[in-house]
């Protein structure tokens, strides 16, 4: 298991230090930075001063040290729109975006297992039909459409809940279960499938043949076999989660790094850019890691290695 | 010296078991009218090819059968009728008086599970025992089949465990309960020469030691001869010949078991050609009338293809279903 | 004497095994298949028997190029063949053919019947498409299945008729050698004697020879001349059928052979059982490796690795205890 762990460990950093790189180069890439600062008019020595001063006169590389350097700091500079630092800007938005993909992926984890095993238990029912049914169209939906429908719907004519910000729990329910709906549907179709691929195992025979109770078998035994493949997905779906609330936020008006993100690039923000990524990256990562290292404890072929 | 008592363990009557085919819906006739029974201490070998219908017919005897399956027939077993008894009197009895085993003992755990936790189900199930009952029990139980360090091999999981020992635990596993009766289904068809010595040996002496019933579904003749007291051949779902092993092997009285056994390499010359049975074996879906082994019957005649032959008894219990079956 | 169809020269095959994290020095090394010789006349059945982990399947990977040689010589109608170049290497692969195991998984589900029997010779490249299909029928026939069973996917046939595709699959680039790895150990009794006798035809009819690998100790009997018994990567005995058979001189071929079941409840012999850890071709025993297991174990077994040397019985053996037909040895 050790060296498992340390497998996962250094391939992290690995991916930490590339997204950096890349990070780094793309920005530098597509927009000049100084023509949003300076005014109209400014002349090229003005200019030539700002860039001395942000130090983006220096070679590639020497940038690109001073960067690693600050950013294991946690400095990243000054957000160039808005002169505070980036880093502290992206940690205040932080909270309401992990608290947003989290609560989605618990109801689209929790919802998607339990309508799964409905699904496989009742194969071939109208049961199996319908919730299948409801797996396609939760995946082939955009969000955005789901998202301003469920406003229309909830929001504008029954005004049951709040559609936009986030100012008490009832503001998470809309953009949380928005959010949720495409993830909920793969869960339960993997699920779905590991379970009905469960029943045709040898060890299922046999435990019905030792009159172990069937709800043992299905709860005990079936699931946590099924869960294995679906903890992989899962995985992704969290990580995927984590990066990928931008346009939840952006319909919801959510205050998340998503909203923030969106506007950073339009204004070729270079610091704020950098510092939301590394931190999405990083979030994402340590996920992964999480996840794979969660695959030892449900499946002990892994843990003892 | 005849362990047989008086009272069978088991006894079947016309036992009838029809499937549903997925495919187009198809009626699939597995079992029709088999009849057998096994006293204590004694072992029947249920023979066949694949599509017999043994393994239906084995698997009939605790309903462990899918939803579609319709039964007919009377099974007798400790004072009642399996044949009519409900799924949860039937769950009672499974892993408690009847115990089954199957094909792979690698796979026949959970992997995911201790062997120690999965030995321990039946017993918590059907012995309600718990805590040090329990675990000296689970420790009776692997010495009995003769695995050294029970107590380590308890915290292990299958796949720490090689096939040798895996096939000692789940032999542990079925005699937890103090069954009446084993029922071990193609317990030797994935293993090797030594292995599969070793797990009827294994059977043997728990049938010996416990005085098991023990029944056997095999599709070889060298297991029948190796641990079965009696034999039941079966074809198309039906019996076609019963009796002692000794007597079907020296004297095979229906032409499918004649066959059979002729078509053994043991039997033949090295090199000289084996004697085959020509075709296929019939549609369960659509059985011909008469004799389900007529189209493929060295000794065929016109009755045969018409009429259903009747049992036709010899000495020592032996019976064949054959209008041949009294020629030489 | 004529030339073997097949020579193998202390064939060995090593798999590098995952090196631990933090230990220095040698990958340990998983030796499947460490020193095998053996050697198959033309027109003959030769038996490869032994248990899972044996290296048998290793062996007949490599025979076939599935696997590269760690070292050792395969010598095919007397042309060295492991480092060959293209040309002798594709002559080679159209002389050797394989039917496995398992006729469900063997053949391609999405391919016709005579695709799949053709596939050899679309690929070689030589032949017209006309021609192609008439060897295709031509071979049908030979192997018993109806002519319009080329149209027909595997999946309609039974077990037995998808084995006889497998064959005919095996036979169409004209083998001289086919390599039988359990051909029928899936199939049913009364199936199973109509594909040996199948088998036996084509080899009296074309002059086939015949690696047969099986644990099925009585079909090996039945269709082999010669024999030979491996274990943990080694052969340990080897000589005629009825040689070994009949008259084991190693341990390990004595217990294996004991083990058969009987054909008849009168004649059931009692068995040699085996008792020890299994050893892992990653950490053979030192000097015999059959030495954990054996009934019979000596304190020098530890020391010296037997070779395969004659014994009286006629077979060649690897046990220092074997009665030598030379000298007066001391048996155990």
């Amino acid at each position: 298991m050790g060296r498992y762990i340390l497998k996962r460990l250094w391939r992290a950093l690995i991916t930490l230090i590339v997204i950096s790189m890349l990070i780094f180069v793309i920005a530098r890439v597509t927009g000049d930075p100084i023509s949003y600062l300076a005014p109209e008019d400014a002349t090229e020595q003005e200019l030539a001063e700002v860039r001395a001063r942000l130090g983006l006169d220096k070679p590639i590389y020497v940038q690109y040290a001073r960067y690693v350097g600050d950013a294991l700091q946690g400095d990243f500079g000054n957000s160039l729109r808005y002169n505070r630092p980036a880093f502290e800007m992206v940690l205040q938005r932080l909270p309401a975006t992990i608290q947003l993909s989290l609560v989605a992926f618990l109801v689209s984890t929790v919802l998607g297992i339990m309508m799964g095993v409905l699904a496989a238990l009742r194969r071939d029912t109208w049961i199996d039909g319908a919730l299948r049914l409801l797996a396609v169209l939760g995946q082939s939906a955009p969000s955005f459409w789901i998202g301003i429908l469920a406003i229309m719907i909830f929001g504008v004519h029954l005004q049951w809940l709040p559609t936009s910000g986030r100012m008490g729990p009832e503001y998470l329910i809309l953009p949380a279960l928005t959010l949720a709906l495409f993830s909920m549907a793969s869960v339960m179709r993997l699920t779905r499938s590991a379970m009905l691929e469960t029943q045709t195992q040898e060890y299922v025979k046999f435990l019905r043949a030792k009159g172990v109770p069937e709800s043992q078998i299905i709860f005990k035994h079936m699931l946590r076999n099924a869960l294995v493949p679906v903890l992989a997905v899962l995985g992704i779906q969290l990580s995927h989660l984590v990066g990928g609330t931008v346009i939840i936020e952006i319909v919801f008006n959510w205050p998340g790094v998503g909203r923030l993100m969106v506007e950073a690039l339009l204004n070729s923000d270079l610091p704020l850019i950098q510092a939301g990524v590394i931190l999405i990256a990083t979030s994402v990562v340590l996920v992964n890691l999480l996840v794979d290292l969660s695959y030892g404890l449900v499946d002990p072929r892994i843990r003892i290695e | 010296m005849t362990k047989a008592t008086a009272l069978p363990v088991i006894r079947v009557e016309d036992l009838y078991v029809s499937l549903r085919r997925r495919r187009d819906g198809a009626t699939i006739h597995a079992v029709n009218g088999v009849s057998f029974s096994v006293g204590r201490g004694r072992t029947l070998g249920i023979v066949g090819e694949s599509g017999c219908g043994k393994s239906t017919a084995a698997m009939a005897l605790v309903r462990l059968l899918p939803k579609s399956a319709e039964v007919r027939g009377a099974i007798h077993f400790d004072g009642r009728d399996l044949a009519t008894e409900s799924q949860a009197a039937l769950r009672r009895i499974r892993g408690r008086k009847i115990a089954m085993i199957f094909q792979d003992p690698m796979v026949a755990l959970d992997p995911l599970f201790t062997v120690g936790d999965q030995l321990a189900e039946p017993l918590r199930e059907h012995l309600d025992l718990d805590g040090d009952a329990l675990h000296a029990r689970q420790i009776e139980l692997l010495q009995a089949v003769g695995i050294s360090s029970p107590e380590t091999r308890l915290k292990q999981y299958p796949h720490q465990m090689s096939g040798g020992m895996l096939q000692r635990i789940v032999g542990a596993i079925a005699i937890s309960c103090n069954p009446e009766l084993l029922i071990a289904d193609e317990p030797t068809t994935a293993l090797d020469p030594t292995a599969q010595a070793a797990y009827l040996e294994l059977l043997e002496r728990l049938s010996d030691t416990y005085g098991l019933a023990l029944i056997v579904v095999t599709h070889d003749m060298g297991v029948v001869s190796r641990i079965c007291h009696d034999v039941m051949v079966m074809y198309a779902g039906q019996t076609v010949e019963y009796g002692p092993v000794r007597a079907i092997f020296d004297q095979p009285r229906h032409p499918y078991t004649q066959a059979l056994l002729a078509s053994i390499p043991h039997a033949v010359e090295p090199g000289a050609c084996l004697p085959t049975i020509e075709g296929q074996p019939p549609d369960l879906a659509a059985l011909p009338p008469g004799c389900p082994f007529a189209a493929r019957c060295p000794k065929v005649v016109d009755r045969c293809r018409t009429d259903a032959p009747p049992p036709v008894e010899f000495a020592g219990g032996q019976r064949a279903l054959c209008w041949r079956a009294d020629e030489r | 004497m004529t030339t073997p169809i097949l020579e193998v020269r202390d064939l060995k095959k090593y798999y590098a095994a995952a090196a631990p994290l933090f230990r220095r020095g040698e990958r340990p090394v998983v030796r499947a298949v460490d020193g095998v010789s053996f050697t198959i006349p033309e027109g003959e059945t030769f038996g490869l028997i032994g248990e899972s982990g044996c290296g048998k399947t290793t062996t007949v990977r490599t025979l076939l190029g599935l696997e590269k040689v760690t070292s050792g010589t395969i010598c095919f109608a007397g042309e060295a063949v492991q480092d060959a170049n293209a040309a002798g290497w594709r002559r080679y692969r159209s002389s050797v053919q394989a039917v496995f195991q398992d006729p469900y998984s063997s053949l391609s589900p999405r391919m016709r019947v005579w695709e799949i029997i053709a596939e050899p010779l679309i690929t070689a490249g030589k032949m017209s498409k006309s021609d192609i299909k008439a060897r295709v029928a031509e071979l049908l026939e030979i192997v018993g299945l109806p002519k319009d069973a080329g149209e027909r996917f595997p999946h309609e046939f039974s077990g037995g008729q998808r084995q006889r595709v497998a064959i005919a699959r095996g036979l169409s680039p004209q083998p001289r050698l086919l390599i039988l790895d359990e051909p029928v150990s899936a199939l049913d009794v009364s199936i199973r004697a109509q594909i040996l006798n199948l088998l036996q035809m084509l080899q009296d009819k074309f002059g086939l020879s015949y690696l047969l690998i099986s644990h099925d100790l009585d079909i090996v009997a039945h269709m082999c001349r010669n024999i030979a018994v491996m274990y943990l990567g080694r052969i340990v005995e080897t000589g005629t059928v009825a040689q070994v058979r009949d008259n084991p001189q190693h341990p390990y071929a004595q217990a294996l052979f004991s083990a058969v079941l009987p054909p008849h409840p009168d004649r059931i012999r009692p068995r040699i059982r085996l008792t020890g850890p299994q050893p892992s071709p990653l950490n053979p025993p030192s000097g015999c490796r059959f030495r954990t297991r054996c009934p019979v174990v000596q304190p020098i077994c530890a020391e010296i690795e037997p070779a395969l040397e004659e014994t009286s019985a006629g077979s060649k053996a690897a046990c220092l205890f074997a009665p030598r037909p030379t000298q007066e040895e001391i048996v155990p």
